[in-house]
């Protein structure tokens, strides 16, 4: 139990800093052959979390951080009953993705492959899938994404962001083609530079606000979902030789 | 106790600084001899696979000359040898609160400008500036050359970003670091100088299993 607490305030004060992944462009012109696109479905995201990056109570000790926990977790549920049951992020998602590669001008199909789902507050990090199944495509994109209204302490106002990462695979030998990470909403000022960042500017001052504006909020998510699949369809736009 | 205060403030102030103090590109660059009207007489820089090579533009010994958009410091290099499918990265990032936007130029051998990467290509994020550029087959591509147009200094990158800091309190006779996260918009400005970084590498996609 203590252990778990100590990695989950680790997680939370490092939050952004984590699994930073390499970047890799794409190289449209050696990599013309790529017409088709699989998406594979992300892990399920189903509720959005309520978090601060510092929690008051991460000063007092193991008390204070079964506190912070409770209370943001309090606040998830809170938060998370007022927007309803019927949250379909991954639906959002995928759909935003496939649109905006479609107009990009590649194929694009979907798969679904079972996934650890990502909860709030866990302590393990969301990845890649290790292995692909067989698939009659030429790249594959993989991709996991967290939605968060997230405040960076007790007195700042909750910004709805959304950090996705995702990778475009050769389906021929498993090489990454194009690889990025993005955080759409509130970045943290020790974030890893190879995380591209764009802004929102929608915010809540503090959690009734942002209860009581719960569907807007969370179209606030969805406007950052998009902006970020749009944001890798321009990375993956076919460039003339 | 006030000592306590006292570091915590400079640790935040220093945080929110980079470390860095402005340095005035302005002023330097006014004063600042020009160098090569013609870009013949450039002292380029040999540049190599998987070297990286950083300037900082706007030091004393940064050169400066006259480009059709204006007197700007800049950074020369010279391309290697052509090897095969390579990716060019150039990046800028901060100091202080000062970005240099680079635009840069591909020249070859008789150095005429082949081909030119509009600072508008530029990605800006967190404080920085890149672009990744391949190079997949042999263009003539000789030289480079990094510099930035006059209408690029002074515009503004805002971004808000979460900031920690910890404030030592008294608390039951001790003194207990209160962790605080609050907010601050960067604000970082294209200026005259800034740091410069370009990285040359064979276009070798990575495995999913290295």
């Amino acid at each position: 139990m203590k252990k778990l607490l100590v990695i989950s305030l680790f997680t939370m004060t490092v939050a952004g800093c984590a699994n930073t992944l390499p970047k890799q462009a794409f190289n449209s012109s050696a990599n013309a052959h790529v017409e088709r696109i699989t998406i594979i479905q992300a892990p399920q995201v189903d509720k959005v979390a309520v978090e601060m990056l510092v929690h008051p109570g991460e000063s007092f000790g193991l008390i204070g951080a079964v506190a912070a926990i409770s209370d943001m977790s309090n606040k998830t549920k809170l938060y998370n009953k007022a927007l309803g049951a019927d949250q379909n992020w991954n639906a959002y998602a995928q759909e935003q993705l496939s649109q905006a590669l479609t107009n990009a001008g590649y194929k694009v199909n979907t798969v679904t492959v079972k996934r650890p789902p990502i909860t709030p507050f866990a302590t393990k990090q969301p990845e890649f899938l290790k292995t692909y199944p067989a698939l009659e495509t030429d790249a594959i994109l993989d991709y996991y994404f967290t939605v968060t209204q997230l405040a960076a302490g007790a007195t700042t106002s909750y910004v709805p962001t959304v950090n996705l990462s995702t990778r475009l695979v050769n389906n021929k030998n498993k090489t990454v083609l194009y690889q990025s990470q993005f955080n759409a909403g509130l970045a943290n000022q020790y974030q890893d530079k190879a995380i591209v960042n764009l802004q929102s500017s929608t915010e809540y001052r503090n959690i009734s606000e942002l209860n009581a504006n719960a569907s807007l909020s969370a179209d606030a998510l969805k406007q950052n979902i998009k902006q970020i699949a749009q944001h890798i369809a321009n990375d993956l736009t076919k460039k003339p030789k | 106790m006030k000592n306590y205060y006292l570091v915590a403030l400079l640790a935040s102030g220093l945080s929110l600084t980079g470390c860095a103090t402005p340095a005035n590109y302005k002023t330097r660059l006014e004063t600042s001899h020009l160098c090569c009207d013609q870009l013949s007489e450039v002292t380029y820089q040999p540049l190599d696979y998987n070297k990286p090579m950083k300037a900082t533009l706007g030091s004393k010994k940064s050169p400066a000359r006259h480009f059709p958009e204006g007197k700007s410091f800049f950074l020369a290099a010279k391309l290697p040898a052509y090897q095969g499918a390579s990716e060019l990265t150039i990046s800028s990032e901060s100091v202080g609160q000062q970005l240099f936007a680079p635009q840069v130029w591909l020249l070859n051998e008789q150095f005429q400008t082949l081909e030119t990467i509009p600072a508008e290509a530029f990605q800006y994020s967190n404080g920085q500036y890149d672009y990744t550029a391949f190079l997949n087959e042999d263009k003539a591509y000789r030289y480079l050359m990094i510099y930035t147009r006059a209408d690029q200094v002074g515009k503004t990158n805002k971004q808000r970003v979460a900031i920690f800091n910890a404030s030592p309190v008294f608390l039951a006779g001790g003194i207990v670091n209160i962790q605080q996260g609050g907010e601050a918009n960067s604000n970082i400005v294209n200026s005259e100088g800034g740091k410069v970084s370009i990285i040359l590498k064979k276009y070798q996609p990575k495995s999913i299993n290295p």
